[in-house]
């Protein structure tokens, strides 16, 4: 179980992915799957030096996480993927990215919005992705920690 | 008593306002508010012991983006009060120091209901300071914050004070109908609630030496602590 | 350390004092947005002083949703209030600023959550909680003092590399090295957690008297510890544990 956890998250790594799910899932790699950070060097250092020293760090465009997350198969790591929206998890499924089960942790409220859970609120779009996700054999998770009982929707075949 | 409700409610308060709304110097903390809380009551090492206990509860609970954890200050204004009352009377046996620490639960999951409706509030607040700021008036950030530290004070005040409350109700009115028989039962438990409080430690800590170090260290300081009862 | 031209020191230390009510309008969809508005609002008028639509248009985006571990937020606070000034000055697109802090935000929250209420938290904590058994006062100043040197520090020196723009955030933050010292105060925690265990389970053992009876008290205790332990990461909230004891107190009453 290479991938052990897909999350959703606008906030990418922040506390509750290195103190709560990193530990819980006792993973030792994080892929971070966003084309604006693979371009922003002050911000990937940044980022570098927010995970415990022990825990191997990636940072890839959309397209090229599909090849990224073989190699960290191939290396043995428990990965990690992170995305900052939920048509990027879309865009990573139909690049070749196999996952089952996508957990959202946090997108910001905006006008327009629908609340989902305290901190989760989805536009349009996002409902359409989660859906096309759903149709594709992948259940869905509102989750910020691993301590919240969550909010399931099931994969609807697949 | 009514003076020392009033101090309750005030020290409390500003305790409370530590917790999140301002500054974080940790004046929050179950062994600073109980002892407290046990100082306001009449005996604050009562306080200070099951602030000790209390303290390590909760702290594998993290206050990371929007989860709320348990509310360890409101479970200690509880606890501090409890104890404080209830040691002079009987002396705090271990059944007390347990029903205490094992009640105290429910007052911090209370007062985590509480935060989360102070927070959704202060939603309501931060939408209004939009409008006012989108209508030109600067002034209106500050006024917005002031109202959510009010609202966050004003529910720390209200809940030390129901707390504080509801401790001395437990030490002057449940405690006592128990005889030192049941006392003693009860107690059986007691040495297991420090060590859940260990366990927080522990989880929180998970590093690759985290195992070894702690029971290496348990281990040592259980073996002085048993030598010197014993000696002396 | 270069100099900050723009905020006078009087605008300066208004800022510095306001990042403490970072979280005071804490709400779920901007979390701490008013707090970081509020906080660098000083500066924005000093900056902006005659032009008060640009004044106002700076407010609003400091409004946006914000948040990180408020004791990293003056970082990100210091390093806003730079790039505010090179706005003001037409040295910089300010639509940049929105982005500087979003990207920043993330990391600084890991970064802080795991120093601050991973690892520096409980060691402050367990340390008091054993030194309270000896006097409440000295447990509750070692508590406060452990904490808030480094705490207060980071407040501090944060703000000043912030206000020295991005090179001096990052040379700052590799400095202090938080990560790493994020290790050292975790088995820190862990060796005074085991402390606190050993004293705990001791004193119990202790009042049994035979040698026997001390070994099992000892073998119990370690169990009761791996046993939460591994319910906790099983996401078990200590809330049910206790609940679950104290049912167990009253059937013990009961029978």
């Amino acid at each position: 179980m290479p991938l052990v956890l897909t999350r959703i998250d606008c906030r990418l790594v922040h506390g509750q992915v290195v103190e709560t799910w990193l530990p819980h899932t006792k993973a030792d790699s994080l892929v971070v799957a966003n084309d604006a950070l693979a371009e922003n060097p002050f911000l990937r250092s940044v980022m570098e030096l927010a995970v415990p020293p022990g825990v191997r760090m990636h940072f890839c465009r959309l397209d090229a996480a599909a090849a990224v997350l073989s190699d960290a198969d191939r290396d043995g790591e428990r990965t990690i993927l992170l995305v900052a929206s939920a048509e990027d998890a879309v865009t990573l499924r139909k690049g070749g990215v196999r996952f089952d089960r996508v957990n959202i942790g946090n997108l910001h409220f905006a006008e327009g919005k629908v609340e989902i859970s305290p901190s989760v609120f989805f536009a349009p779009g996002d409902f359409e992705a989660l859906r096309w996700l759903r149709t594709h054999g992948v259940s869905v998770c509102v989750k910020g920690t691993p301590f919240e009982t969550g909010t399931s929707f099931e994969a609807e075949g697949g | 008593m009514a003076w020392r409700f009033l101090l309750a409610g005030f020290l409390g308060g500003l305790c409370y306002l530590d917790r999140t709304a301002a500054c974080q110097v940790m004046l929050h903390r179950p062994l600073v508010v109980a002892t407290l809380m046990g100082a306001v009551f009449g005996n604050s090492s009562a306080g200070a012991a099951v602030g000790a206990v209390l303290e390590l509860f909760y702290l594998a609970r993290l206050p990371v983006g929007a989860s709320v954890p348990p509310d360890d200050t409101g479970a200690a204004a509880f606890a501090g009060a409890a104890a404080a009352v209830a040691a002079p009377s009987t002396g705090l046996d271990g059944g007390s120091f347990t029903a205490v620490l094992l009640l105290a639960v429910f007052f911090a999951e209370t007062g985590r209901v509480a935060d989360r409706f102070v927070r959704k509030i202060n939603g309501r607040i931060a939408h209004i300071t939009l409008e006012s700021v989108e209508k030109g008036d600067l002034q209106a950030v500050e006024h917005g914050l002031q109202a959510g530290l009010t609202l966050f004070a004003l529910s720390g005040v209200i809940l030390s004070l129901a707390f504080t409350g509801a401790g001395v109700s437990v030490a002057k009115y449940l405690l006592p109908n128990f005889g030192p028989g049941s006392r003693m039962e009860f107690s059986v438990l007691q040495p297991v609630l420090p060590l859940l409080g260990a366990a927080s430690v522990y989880s929180c800590s998970r590093t690759e030496r985290t195992a070894a170090v702690f029971f290496l260290t348990m281990a040592m300081v259980f073996g002085i602590t048993l030598f010197l009862r014993w000696a002396g | 350390m270069t100099a900050v031209a723009g905020l006078s020191r009087d605008g300066r230390r208004r800022v510095w004092l306001r990042q403490f009510l970072l979280q005071g309008c804490w709400n779920y969809e901007g979390m701490q947005n008013v707090g970081f508005a509020y906080s660098i609002l000083p500066a924005l008028r000093e900056f902006y002083a005659d032009r008060p639509e640009e004044a106002l248009k700076a407010v609003k985006r400091h409004l946006e949703f914000f948040n990180t571990q408020p004791a990293m937020g003056a970082v990100i606070l210091g390093a806003a209030v730079r790039l505010e000034e090179k706005a003001a000055a037409g040295e910089t697109d300010s639509r940049a600023i929105g982005t500087f802090k979003v990207g920043l935000m993330g990391s600084m929250g890991a970064i802080g959550d795991a120093f601050f209420w991973g690892a520096l938290r409980p060691m402050a904590s367990v340390a008091g909680a054993i030194l309270a058994l000896f006097h409440p006062l000295v447990g509750i100043a070692a508590l406060l003092v452990l904490y808030n040197t480094t705490h207060l520090s980071v407040r501090f020196r944060g703000f000043e590399a912030g206000m020295e723009g991005q090179e001096g955030a990052i040379a700052w933050l590799r400095k202090a090295a938080l990560n790493i010292k994020t290790e050292d105060r975790k088995l820190g925690a862990a060796i005074l957690g085991g402390a606190y265990a050993g004293m705990y389970t001791g004193r119990f053992a202790g009042m049994g008297g035979t040698p026997l009876f001390a070994v099992v008290m000892f073998l119990a205790g370690v169990a009761l510890v791996q046993l939460f332990t591994v319910l906790f990461r099983k996401a078990v909230s200590p809330s049910e544990i206790l609940s679950f004891l104290l049912l167990v107190g009253v059937l013990i009453l009961w029978q």
